[in-house]
């Protein structure tokens, strides 16, 4: 059985549709990434999800029981926001605390007071217990947001861009603690960024969204190597994927000034749009020429930004190799790296 | 150019301070200091030799008189300030209360013409209040409620609702709407949600919206005059009923029942002076 399943849910908001006959399964230990770029949709997923907004059609079901009408409080799922949305005039213990002291969930003090204790001890928040929620910095704040999560052991756990708020580096902290942390709890969680590093390293699956629609539903693998339209592939890795225009001018592809990128199949369209990774551009043995403009140091890699027959392309590179700005290459990509889009 | 910083704010606390000084020094005269066509303005203890004297005997009688009751009057001063009192708290309530719950519903709900609504709620202040009088004179007398706390108290609510429910719904519009939704998820209704952790959240905007609300009731003039200038006597229709009788205006009681008045006000405004600042700029300050 799936924890959540979500069957052709639409959502307009006036004459914009935000939502569009979205599909989506999660298992019941799956940590399930949705990933988008601004106003794809994402957070009004989440809110339907959670029972914040009523899709206006589709179903939402719950561990096989339809959960489209009932209130956000019978669903028992948790939701981190985006913005924290901690209590400021109260302390971090209280904030804890406080989905415990629902009504209907009638536990006894000392039971309130061990969980609290538990969850701030899992998010290394116990020394801030007892200061007041709007002194807490950034990352100790979202701490306590998902404490307040965690808390109540809820059936899913749906987190809206969590860490965008954050510094980087208490970002890529997070994001591993947190991947640690469902496991832990064997809880499904469902994850929505824009990041894709977020996506990439956390997710069991990725659920891209673009517009309101599901385009692309696979393994982080999957979806970096066999992106299924552009848009998946601009908004997936870092740099992102290459997207070249081309023409086929009968075995060779040719770029836009006319000077030739490489072998092209036979049976292969007359203009379409070709996507590499910069990992797999070798700067030498190329037909053509093209100029170094950028090189950008990364640490074990670097970044090299080619301009090639009119276009701009990225090459990942190991650091050890050398290259200079102004420099002349014949850069190269093999045709099995290749990715077509008809145009 | 400091000076003439201090020497303009000086001036300013002059003029402000005149009259509350004045009537201070009137609360501890004879009657007979207040009506001297010679100007009283130095408190002694002995009486002054000399009639012409600006110095006037000081004494603590008025304050002992607002007992009295007054010929043509029906009660003593602190009968009508249990009055002003009664009236005031109640509808301040009553406004806060109504407007708070009625603004929640403008600042969360999708409403259909809901700016519509507001616009009329606003626009129940565009006739200046005396213009209704005699409406609504007429519509009391036949309700009988002439004369009676529960007329003024439903009057100065009505007045005070559209306030109330514009203050309220720019300090819950800052109030972020995650708050509730945060506890919606948590397991929590909406109306628990509302109480638990929006009110606690609104509660400076309360008290800054309960201010406006005592402050024009607790000092209307026109209705109380008119409909209760008899029965539930509201203490500015009190002094100005005293006005022809036979003894004389008792002007020393009436300063010093007018200083036990304003003291409350004041005392409250004070207290509460930065957040009135916050509701007067209210919706310029983005967080």
């Amino acid at each position: 059985m799936s924890a959540l399943e979500l069957v052709g849910v639409s959502k307009s908001f006036g004459a914009r549709a935000a939502l569009a006959e979205v599909a989506l399964s999660v298992g019941e230990r799956e940590f399930v990434v949705v990933l988008g770029p601004t106003g794809a949709g994402k957070t009004t997923l989440l809110r339907t999800i959670a029972g914040l907004e009523t899709p206006d059609r589709g179903e939402v079901r719950l561990f096989g029981a339809d959960c489209t009408h009932s209130s956000p409080a019978a669903r028992d799922i948790a939701l981190v926001f985006q913005n924290f949305s901690l209590y400021p005039g109260k302390t971090v213990r209280e904030n804890l605390a406080f989905p415990l002291l629902a009504p209907g969930r009638e536990l006894a003090a000392g039971e309130i007071g061990e969980r609290v204790q538990w969850a701030a001890k899992l998010l290394r928040i116990e020394r801030l217990l007892d200061r007041p929620a709007r002194k807490l910095s950034g990352g100790e704040m979202q701490r306590v947001a998902i404490g307040r999560a965690i808390v109540r052991r809820p059936r899913l756990f749906l987190m809206d861009e969590p860490l965008t708020n954050l510094d980087a580096k208490l970002r890529e902290e997070l994001r591993v603690e947190l991947r640690e942390l469902a496991r832990r709890l064997e809880t499904p969680v469902v994850w929505v960024t824009h990041d894709s590093a977020e996506a990439l390293s956390m997710a069991d699956r990725v659920v891209a969204l673009f517009a309101g629609r599901v385009v692309q539903v696979g393994t982080p693998r999957e979806l970096y190597l066999r992106p299924a339209t552009p848009a998946v592939a601009r908004q997936l890795g870092s740099p992102p994927m290459n997207l070249v225009e081309v023409l086929r001018d009968g075995a060779v592809w040719r770029l836009p000034n006319g000077d030739a990128f490489g072998a092209a199949a036979s049976d292969a369209p007359q203009r379409a749009l070709l996507g590499f990774r910069p990992e797999h551009v070798r700067l030498e043995g190329g037909a053509s020429e093209a100029l170094v403009e950028v090189v950008e140091h990364l640490g074990p890699q670097r970044v090299v930004v080619l301009r090639w027959g009119g276009a701009t392309v990225h090459a990942a590179v190991a650091s050890s190799v050398d290259v200079a700005v102004h420099q002349r290459l014949r850069p190269a990509v093999a045709a099995e790296h290749c990715l077509i889009w008809p145009r | 150019m400091k000076w003439l910083r201090w020497f303009v704010v000086a001036l300013y606390l002059v003029v402000a301070t005149a009259p509350l000084v004045w009537m201070g020094l009137s609360s501890l005269k004879e009657r007979a200091d207040t009506i001297s066509p010679h100007a009283k303005f130095l408190p002694t203890a002995e009486a002054p030799s000399d009639p012409t004297s600006p110095s006037f005997e000081a004494t603590f009688e008025a304050y002992r008189e607002l007992s009295v009751v007054h010929a043509g009057a029906q009660q003593s001063f602190w009968g009508h300030l249990g009055s002003s009192v009664l009236i005031g708290l109640v509808s301040t309530l009553a406004s806060v209360a109504l407007g708070t719950c009625c603004a929640y519903g403008f600042s969360r709900f999708r409403l259909p013409g809901a700016k519509d609504w507001l616009f009329f709620v606003l626009s129940t202040r565009f006739l200046p209040p005396l213009a209704v009088v005699v409406p609504v004179l007429i519509m009391y007398r036949t309700l009988d409620l002439q004369g009676t706390h529960v007329g003024l108290i439903v009057l100065y609510t009505v007045f005070n609702l559209s306030l109330a429910v514009w203050l309220m719904k720019g300090f819950l519009d800052e109030i972020p709407r995650a708050f509730e939704e945060a506890a919606l998820v948590d397991g929590y209704t909406r109306g628990q949600a509302f109480v638990r952790v929006v009110l606690p959240e609104a509660r400076t905007g309360m008290a800054v919206t309960a201010v406006f609300c005592l402050i024009s009731s607790w000092n209307e003039y026109g209705f109380a005059m008119t409909l209760n200038s008899s029965g539930a006597v509201t203490v500015p229709a009190y002094f100005a009923g005293l006005q022809g009788n036979i003894e004389g205006m008792p002007w020393p009681q009436i300063a010093a029942g007018a200083l036990v008045f304003v003291a409350p006000i004041v005392l409250f405004t004070v207290l509460v002076r930065e957040n009135l600042l916050r509701g007067m700029t209210f919706g310029t300050i983005k967080q």
